[in-house]
C-alpha cells in the first residue's frame, strides 16, 4: 500500500519535470522511486506482518495486501525497474511517458491487492489509460497510431464486457466483495443453485480478462499493437500489464470464485489455454518480425500461466503462477532490450536484423539464448522451476491439458529456434551496425540472466523461501 | 558427483583461457576426469550396490540431485571419459574458429553425459539428458559442413520431442509414488505398480524419448543428415556416446519402469532392432559417402544391442554392454580416419579414392584394425559382444536369430567394401598426395586400436563390472512380472 503511494508521488514528480522539461532527472528519480518502493514491499515481506500494518489503511474493505498481493507487487515493481533501466531515454519517450508508465505501475499494484470488484475495476483502468498514450506515444508513426487506436477500442470493449459481468455478479449475490462473493457462490455452488446470472457474470469477467492478457480467442490485437508501439511500451505491455492482469484474474477467480470452479469456468479456462498455447506458438513459428513473434509467443505463454488456475490448492496456484510470472518477466526484459538495443542502432525490428549478433556481442547472444531457453522451459533456468510447478499442479485435475501443453512446448521450440538462426548461427557477410550497449542496459541484462540461472540451477532457494512464507 | 564438477569446471576454465590455449587447457580437462574416473574405479566393488553416492534436495523434497555409481555406470563413465580424450585429441588436429567455445561445449557435453549416466533421480536423469542436447545442437549448427541448419534443427526437435513425452511419463510416475518425500528416487519410480494401460502409456513416452537417441527405425531419419553435416568432434560425440545414452535408458530406466507391458515392448523392440539391423546394413552397401556409411553401420549395429537388451535375459544384456563398449571405441574410431582422409583429400566419396595404403601403410594398417574390430572379426572387440547379442535373440526366436545373424555378412560387405576402395587399388585423382601419418595423429589412433584388440582378446572384465548390476535389474523386472503371472 505504501509502495503504490510512492510510485504514485515518483509518477507526480516526473510529469512535473516534463513539464519544466527538466527531462534528464526523469530516469534517475523513477528508478530511485521504484528502487524505494521495492525496498519496501520487500521489507514488508520479510516481516511477514502485512495484516497488521495495511489493515489500518483498508480503504472501507476493499483493499488488503496480503501476501500474494506483495510477491505481485514486489514482481511488477522488478519488471518495471528492469524494463527502465533496460532502455535509453529516447527522444519520443519524455519525463511526462515514463510518469505515465508509472501510473500504469499503481493500477497494476491495485489489481493484486483488491477485495471489491470496484477497486478491480478501478485498477483496470488506471493500469489501461496510460496504455493508451504510451501506444500511440510516436506521434508521426503511422503504425503507432494505428496500434493506439486499436488498443483503445479493444480494451474500452474488454472494460465494458467486463463491467457488465461485474453489474451481472452483482445481480446474483448481491455483493461485490470477495470474501461476500466467495461466501455466496459457496453456497450457491453447494446447493447447485448458481443463477444464470451468476454463470454469465463469470464468464463475462473472465472474457474481459482474457482480452487484457491476451489469450486466445481475444488475442488479435496484439501483434499490431506490440508492433506498432514504440519498444518500451511494448515490453511494458508484454510483461507489467500482463502479469498484473494475471495477478488480478487469479485473486478474483481463487478467492472470489474458488468455489464455483468445477461446473463453471474451469474447463472454458482449460480450453482458452490449450487453444492460447498451441494456436500462440504455432503461429509464432512464421513471423517475420521480432515484436510480433514475441506477440505470438507471449499469447502462448498467457496460456501456461492460465494452466496454473487449474491446481487444487489457492496458495500453491498462486506460487506457481508467480514464479512462472518472475521467469516470464525476466526472460521477456532481456528479449525486449536487445530488441531495442538493436533497433537503437539503426535497424529495424525485423528478424534479419539480428544477423550475427554473436559476432558482434557475445554477451548479448549469450543472454538471448539464456531467455529463449527460459521461456522454452529448457531445465537448469528459471523457466523450467516455473513450467514444472504449474505442470505438475495441474497433473491430477487435467492431464489433457498438461499433455498439449507439452506438445506446445515442442512448437514452441521452433519459435525460439527462428529467433537462434538469425541471432547465431547465420554467417553473414553484411554485419549488423556497430551496437552500443550502455552500462544501464548491461546491468539490466546481467541482473536478469542471473535471476534465470541462479533459480534455475538452485529452486531449493526458491522452495526455501515458500516455505518461510507459507509456514 | 565430482567428475561432473570437474568437467564443468574444465568446461569454463576452457572458455575462459586465451585462444591458442584452449585445446591444451581442453585436453588436460578430459585426462584429469579420465583419471579421476581411474582412481574411483580403483576403490570400487562391482557387487550392484550404487557407490559413490551423493544425495541432496534439489528442487524441494520431491527431487533429489542424486547420483550413484554401479558397474553400469562405471562402464558407461569409462566410455565416455576414455571417448572424449580421444575426441579431443582428433578435434585438435585441425583449426578451427572460435576454438574456445568449441572445446568448451565438448567438455560441457561431457559433464551432461557424465550426469546422465550417475543419475538416481527421474528428473536429474531427464535434467542431463535435455543438457546433452544443447551442447551438441551448438556444435553440429555452429560449425555444419554445409551451413544448413534445417537437419540440425529437426534433430533437435525430434530429440526435444522425446524428452518432454519422457518427462510426461515421469512425472505420472511420480504422481502415483503414494507418499510425501523424494517422490522421483529411482527406487521410488521402480517401485510404483502399474496397470497394463497405464504402463503401455507411461512406457510409450519414455520409450519415444530412448527411441529417438538409438535410433530405433521409424525414428531415425535425423541420423545420416545430422552425422554428415556435423562437425567429426560433434559426430563422434553423437554416435560414440549419445547413442549410448539410449541404450543404456532401456536397461536402466525403461524396462525396470514398466516392466507390466514388458511382453509387448520387448517384442516391439526386438522385431524393430531386427529390420534395423538388416535395413542398415542393406542401405549401407549402396553408400559412397563414407560418414554416411558409417552412420548406416551405426543404425545396424545399435538395432542389434537393442534387440539384445530387448531379450531381458543375463546374456543378451551383458552383450549389449559388452557392444555398447566396443561400438563406441569402433565408430569414433573410424570417424577419426574418415576425418583424416578427409583433409588430406578433400573428399570422403569413396567413387573419388582409392589406393591410400600405398601411400600410407601405417594408417592404412590401423585402418583395418579398426574395420576388422566393426566387423566383429574374433580376437577383435566387436566379437563378444555380437556373439552373446545373436545368441540371446537366437534362444529368444530362432528366425529373428537367423535374420540377426546376416549382420555378420552385411557387415563384412560394406566396410571392406569401403575399405577396399578407400585404400586398396591404384591411387586415384584426389589421393595421389597421401602423406602417412603425423605426429599429433597417432595418439588418438593408437589408443583406439589397442583398446580394439585389448578388448578382443579379454573382454571378461566388462562381464565382471557389470554382473551384479545387470542381475540386479533383472531382479526387479522378473518380480514385478512373476507378480502379474
Amino acid at each position: 500500500m505504501i509502495a503504490i503511494i510512492v510510485v504514485f508521488i515518483g509518477a507526480l514528480f516526473c510529469l512535473y519535470l516534463g513539464i519544466k522539461k527538466q527531462e534528464s532527472f526523469a530516469v534517475p528519480i523513477a528508478l530511485t522511486t521504484l528502487a524505494i518502493a521495492i525496498g519496501i514491499t520487500s521489507v514488508q515481506l520479510i516481516g511477514k506482518e502485512p495484516w497488521a500494518l495495511e489493515l489500518s489503511l483498508r480503504s472501507g474493505g476493499m483493499m488488503l495486501f496480503d501476501f500474494s498481493a506483495q510477491l505481485f507487487s514486489l514482481i511488477l515493481l522488478v519488471g518495471l525497474f528492469l524494463v527502465l533501466l533496460g532502455f535509453k531515454p529516447l527522444k519520443t519517450i519524455g519525463a511526462d511517458l515514463l510518469g505515465l508508465l508509472m501510473f500504469s505501475l499503481c493500477g497494476g499494484m491495485l489489481l493484486t491487492g483488491f477485495t471489491h470488484l470496484v477497486m478491480m475495476f478501478l485498477g483496470i483502468e488506471v493500469l489501461s489509460i496510460p496504455l493508451y498514450v504510451l501506444a500511440g506515444a510516436q506521434k508521426t508513426n503511422k503504425s503507432s497510431n494505428e496500434a493506439a487506436i486499436k488498443y483503445f477500442l479493444m480494451g474500452a470493449f474488454s472494460t465494458a464486457i467486463l463491467l457488465m459481468g461485474c453489474a451481472f455478479i452483482y445481480g446474483g449475490t448481491g455483493t461485490l466483495e470477495l470474501e461476500g462473493l466467495n461466501r455466496a457462490t459457496y453456497m450457491q455452488g453447494h446447493m447447485k443453485l448458481a443463477t444464470p446470472l451468476v454463470f454469465g457474470g463469470v464468464l463475462l469477467i473472465f472474457i474481459g480478462f482474457l482480452f487484457k492478457v491476451a489469450a486466445v480467442p481475444f488475442h488479435f490485437w496484439t501483434p499490431d499493437v506490440y508492433e506498432g508501439s514504440p519498444t518500451r511500451a511494448t515490453v511494458f505491455m508484454a510483461t507489467v500489464v500482463k502479469i498484473a492482469a494475471f495477478a488480478g484474474l487469479i485473486r478474483l477467480f481463487a478467492i472470489g470464485f474458488g468455489e464455483l470452479k468445477d461446473p463453471v469456468w474451469l474447463n472454458t479456462l482449460a480450453i482458452a489455454s490449450a487453444l492460447s498455447i498451441v494456436i500462440g506458438n504455432a503461429t509464432a513459428t512464421i513471423q517475420k518480425n521480432a515484436k510480433r513473434l514475441l506477440a505470438y509467443s507471449g499469447i502462448a505463454q498467457a496460456g501456461y500461466m492460465l494452466i496454473a488456475f487449474v491446481g487444487n490448492n489457492y496458495s500453491t496456484d498462486i506460487w506457481n503462477l508467480w514464479v512462472y510470472a518472475g521467469a516470464y518477466i525476466f526472460a521477456s526484459v532481456i528479449v525486449f532490450t536487445i530488441i531495442g538495443i538493436v533497433e537503437e542502432n539503426g535497424n529495424s525490428s525485423d528478424l534479419e536484423s539480428f544477423r550475427g549478433l554473436s559476432i558482434h556481442n557475445k554477451f548479448l547472444a549469450f543472454a538471448l539464448v539464456v531467455a529463449m531457453f527460459s521461456m522454452a522451459g529448457i531445465p537448469l533456468t528459471m523457466g523450467f522451476v516455473g513450467k514444472y510447478g504449474i505442470l505438475t499442479a495441474a497433473f491430477g485435475v487435467k492431464p489433457w491439458l498438461v499433455v498439449i501443453a507439452l506438445v506446445g512446448s515442442a512448437i514452441g521450440i521452433g519459435v525460439y529456434f527462428s529467433f537462434f538462426k538469425q541471432a547465431i548461427l547465420s554467417r553473414t557477410d553484411k554485419p549488423l551496425n556497430k551496437l552500443k550497449v550502455s552500462l544501464s542496459q548491461n546491468i539490466a541484462l546481467v541482473i536478469s540472466v542471473a535471476a534465470i540461472l541462479i533459480i534455475g540451477i538452485l529452486p531449493l532457494l526458491l522452495t526455501n523461501i515458500k516455505d518461510f512464507f507459507i509456514n | 558427483m565430482e567428475l561432473i564438477i570437474i568437467s564443468i569446471i574444465a568446461s569454463i576454465v576452457t572458455y575462459l583461457v586465451p585462444k591458442g590455449m584452449a585445446k591444451m587447457v581442453a585436453l588436460l580437462g578430459a585426462i584429469l576426469t579420465l583419471g579421476y574416473n581411474a582412481f574411483m574405479l580403483n576403490s570400487f566393488t562391482a557387487d550392484g550396490v550404487k557407490r559413490f553416492v551423493f544425495d541432496k534436495p534439489w528442487f524441494s523434497d520431491a527431487i533429489h540431485f542424486s547420483v550413484g555409481i554401479d558397474g553400469i555406470s562405471m562402464l558407461m563413465l569409462l566410455l565416455t571419459n576414455i571417448l572424449v580424450v580421444v575426441i579431443l585429441l582428433g578435434a585438435g588436429m585441425q583449426e578451427r574458429k572460435q576454438e574456445s567455445l568449441f572445446y568448451s561445449l565438448i567438455l560441457f557435453m561431457q559433464a551432461a553425459l557424465i550426469g546422465v549416466f550417475v543419475a538416481n533421480d527421474g528428473i536429474m536423469f531427464y535434467i542431463f539428458w535435455e543438457l546433452a542436447l544443447i551442447p551438441i545442437y551448438f556444435l553440429s549448427a555452429l560449425w555444419s559442413e554445409t551451413g544448413d541448419y534445417k537437419t540440425t534443427i529437426k534433430f533437435f526437435i525430434y530429440t526435444f520431442i522425446g524428452s518432454l513425452a519422457m518427462l510426461a511419463s515421469f512425472i505420472y510416475l511420480g504422481s502415483k509414488v503414494g507418499y510425501e518425500g523424494h517422490l522421483f528416487s529411482y527406487d521410488n519410480l521402480v517401485a510404483v505398480k502399474l496397470s497394463y494401460a497405464e504402463s503401455m502409456w507411461v512406457g510409450f513416452g519414455i520409450l519415444l524419448a530412448f527411441a529417438v537417441k538409438i535410433p530405433l527405425l521409424p525414428l531415425n531419419s535425423w541420423q545420416p543428415d545430422t552425422y554428415v553435416e556435423s562437425p567429426t568432434a560433434a559426430t563422434q560425440l553423437l554416435s560414440g556416446i549419445m547413442l549410448k545414452m539410449g541404450l543404456y535408458g532401456l536397461i536402466r530406466w525403461f524396462f525396470p519402469l514398466v516392466p507390466e507391458s514388458y511382453d509387448f515392448w520387448s517384442k516391439v523392440i526386438i522385431v524393430l532392432g531386427v529390420i534395423a539391423v538388416v535395413y542398415g546394413a542393406l542401405i549401407a552397401i549402396r553408400q559412397n559417402d563414407m560418414k554416411r556409411l558409417t552412420a548406416f553401420s551405426s543404425l545396424s549395429h545399435v538395432g542389434l544391442i537393442a534387440a539384445g537388451i530387448a531379450t531381458l535375459t543375463i546374456v543378451g544384456i551383458q552383450g549389449a554392454l559388452v557392444q555398447m563398449f566396443a561400438h563406441g571405441v569402433n565408430v569414433v574410431g573410424i570417424f577419426l580416419c574418415i576425418d583424416i582422409i578427409e583433409r588430406r583429400a578433400k573428399s570422403r566419396d569413396l567413387t573419388h579414392l582409392g589406393g591410400i595404403a600405398k601411400q600410407s601403410p601405417y594408417f592404412a594398417a590401423l585402418f583395418l584394425i579398426l574395420v576388422l574390430g566393426t566387423m566383429a572379426v574374433p580376437f577383435t572387440n566387436g566379437f563378444p559382444g555380437e556373439l552373446l547379442l545373436l545368441k540371446s535373440i537366437f534362444t529368444y526366436d530362432t528366425i529373428l536369430g537367423v535374420v540377426a545373424g546376416l549382420t555378420i555378412i552385411l557387415c563384412a560387405v560394406y566396410m571392406l567394401r569401403m575399405y577396399q576402395k578407400s585404400m586398396l587399388g591404384m591411387p586415384s585423382g584426389d589421393v595421389y598426395l597421401f602423406p602417412d601419418l603425423q605426429k599429433s595423429e597417432w595418439p588418438a589412433l593408437i589408443i583406439v586400436c589397442i583398446m580394439v584388440l585389448g578388448m578382443g582378446v579379454y573382454p571378461q572384465w566388462i562381464v565382471e563390472l557389470t554382473k551384479a548390476s545387470s542381475d540386479n535389474i533383472l531382479k526387479i523386472i522378473l518380480e514385478t512380472v512373476g507378480e502379474i503371472a
